[in-house]
């Protein structure tokens, strides 16, 4: 009877341990979400950045076309 | 002037800086287009430079008419002389210490020609400091009602048809410091169409005390003043809600909801009876999802109708019945996969007056999650509602989908849980074209007028497509940021479209699709473009713009 209930009382704290384990895990991926949330949030911010700078670079070769898509864009035209 | 002109520009003066006074004047008499009035209506300043400048203003333009008030009324009653002077068809709002681009009334009043049944119109703004430098660009959607319930979004510049602000009855003091959004709110309840001019036409003048400025509690009774504002409009549409505001944000409001009563709502969840590791630990995700509904929910009346495919594991099928108890319908699927035809199915079987349409991928995260939903659902316009689903490890997956050229996208996806979002949009109630049926709520009545999700979208796109089909009919959807749900979707993300489902799409939706006009031409994914910051600036050189002066009246 001993045995059966030090065995019973092992695997309770191994379920514990797991649990408590399970947890910390849990936590560590909110953590590290929050960070690939972060980074996304910058590689976002510098792909809009590289845009603008293709379309600064085209600026010089396609003046005309630049002007006239940047003009549509700040006249409110959609699409 | 002895006709009535297309404008009336709505100014009360307080103890004006000269400076900030003489630029806001000039930017009226830059207006390419020339049929307005300017009143401006002194609400007794105190200090004795206000009464010269507003004789020279008065002096220098036969269209600045002044009046002065011989007590200090505060801004509703220096507003409401001023409307009463007005002449103009339209009214345009313009504080006494900001200015107007040169265009700016200009493009309105063409696109007030173009709709002519608009009684409101509202353009984009950006703020400006006392050197005027530009700064803080605010590119606005079109016409959002769901938003203007939680933020105070069209603000400036704002122009009424005179003749709706005398029906609603003005400025209403109550509201004194929001009164402006009290004014739109009401206004908007009556008006026949709303337009937006999607451009930076008004500059909003930073100056200490004002609430363009950075420290929001300079004037922390306009933001009690905005909740009473928006009660009052829940109040008279109808709308079982109750409006409360952000204690960490004081320019973003919420709505509870307040049922009076509780309809019967079908959750439908189709089921492959998949196992997924959820946690570090592998669950069938048809149980997780139903436990937490079970477990979670507050609305009572809700019917579980959880469609399977047969065979379905009967060990399953039990603990199905163990935990849904009386609530939970099974109905069997024994077709070919059809993500469309499997909700059709778990429709047709319900009993509810909303459907509430969920994946057994989630996991309910708000106790009044169904309370929230039909408190949307059961307005008049609105088609769908759906919540913001936040994947497992605490990062956004939907906030509404956005069309970018046409085709769907989530807007700040794989984004912190706590992104903000451009202009607070991703916490604030908005309209958008469409939401993810992964959870979304719609009126029985409208789903089988629109015979249910399209079987030309058997596995993508069929949400879009209903919320598109809604949209056509007339009904709005809503994103609601206080729903919040766990979508156990893969974090790392992989296009399952087919290029056929896209072409599909864009064929039939494109002309409604592109542009999105819960969008701004100059956003990108819901982010400003780099090259918006240069949107203020005039369009035309200033000899150009002379030439359209004697526009029609």
């Amino acid at each position: 009877m001993d045995d059966g209930s030090d065995l019973r009382q092992e695997l309770e704290e191994r379920d514990a341990e797991i649990e408590r384990l399970r947890a910390l895990l849990v936590a560590r991926d909110v953590e590290i979400g929050e960070e690939r949330g972060r980074r996304l949030e910058l590689e976002s911010y510098v792909l809009r950045l590289m845009s603008f700078i293709r379309l600064a670079r085209l600026a010089v070769t396609r003046p005309v076309y630049v002007l006239r898509k940047l003009r549509g864009r700040w006249s409110g035209e959609r699409g | 002037m002895a006709d009535a002109p297309r404008f009336s520009v709505i100014t009360p003066v307080y103890n004006t800086p000269a400076d900030v006074f003489w630029a806001m004047v000039s930017s009226m008499r830059r207006q390419g287009f020339e049929d307005w009035e300017l009143c401006l209506v002194d609400d007794c300043s105190p200090s004795p430079h206000v009464a010269a400048l507003l004789d020279e203003a008065e002096g220098t333009d036969p269209r600045v008419r002044v009046a002065r008030r011989a007590e200090n009324g505060g801004i509703v009653a220096a507003s409401n002389d001023a409307v009463a002077m007005a002449r103009g068809e339209f009214l345009a709002l313009l504080d006494h210490d900001d200015e107007l681009h040169p265009d700016a009334l200009l493009l309105v009043d063409r696109a007030l020609r173009e709709e002519p049944e608009a009684d409101y119109a509202y353009t984009d703004e950006d703020k400006i400091d006392r050197a005027g430098r530009h700064s803080g660009p605010f590119f606005k959607p079109d016409w959002s009602p769901e938003r203007m319930r939680t933020q105070m979004y069209s603000c400036h510049l704002s122009v009424f048809r005179r003749s709706l602000v005398e029906e609603v009855g003005g400025f209403d003091p109550e509201f004194e410091g929001s009164q402006d959004w009290d004014l739109v709110l009401r206004a908007t309840e009556r008006a026949r169409a709303v337009v937006h001019v999607p451009r930076v036409l008004y500059h909003w003048r930073m100056l200490e005390g004002s609430t363009s400025g950075a420290d929001e509690a300079a004037k922390p009774w306009a933001f009690t003043a905005g909740t009473r504002a928006v009660q009052a409009h829940l109040d008279r549409i109808g709308m079982p809600a109750r409006c409360t505001h952000d204690p960490e944000d004081r320019g973003v409001y919420h709505l509870d909801p307040e049922l009076t009563d509780e309809p019967l709502v079908s959750i439908v969840i189709p089921t492959a009876g998949q196992v997924r590791e959820v946690r570090y630990e592998p669950v069938v995700l048809i149980s997780h999802c139903l436990r937490s509904i079970v477990e979670t929910s507050t609305y009572e009346n809700y019917e579980l109708v959880v469609v399977t495919d047969t065979p379905a594991d009967p060990a399953l099928l039990e603990e199905l019945r163990e935990i849904g108890g009386e609530r939970l319908r099974l109905v069997e699927y024994d077709k070919p996969f059809s993500y469309s035809d499997k909700i059709n199915t778990g429709a047709a079987a319900a009993r509810g007056e909303h459907l509430l349409l969920l994946n057994d991928d989630i996991e309910v995260a708000t106790p009044n999650w169904i309370e929230r939903m039909v408190m949307y659902s059961g307005m008049e316009g609105i088609g769908a509602v759906g919540g913001r689903l936040l994947l497992q490890d605490g990062r956004l997956q939907h906030v509404g989908v956005r069309f970018q050229n046409g085709l769907p996208g989530h807007p700040y996806w794989g984004f912190r849980g706590d992104f903000r979002g451009y202009a607070n949009a991703a916490r604030i109630a908005t309209n958008c074209l469409a939401v993810t049926a992964a959870c979304l709520m719609t009126r029985r009545e409208l789903f089988e007028q629109l015979n249910g999700l399209s079987d030309r979208f058997p596995v993508n796109y069929n949400d879009v497509d209903y919320c598109l089909r809604l949209w056509r009919a007339g009904k709005r959807s809503v994103y609601d940021p206080d729903l919040k749900m766990i979508h156990f979707e893969s974090s790392s993300r992989s296009s399952a479209v087919e290029e056929w489902e896209k072409r599909l799409l864009m064929e039939i939706w494109l002309p409604f699709t592109d542009p999105d006009p819960y969008s701004n031409p100059q956003l990108r994914h819901e982010l400003p473009r780099p090259s918006s910051k240069f949107s203020w600036m005039p369009r035309r050189p200033r000899l150009l713009r002379r030439r359209l002066k004697g526009q029609p009246a």
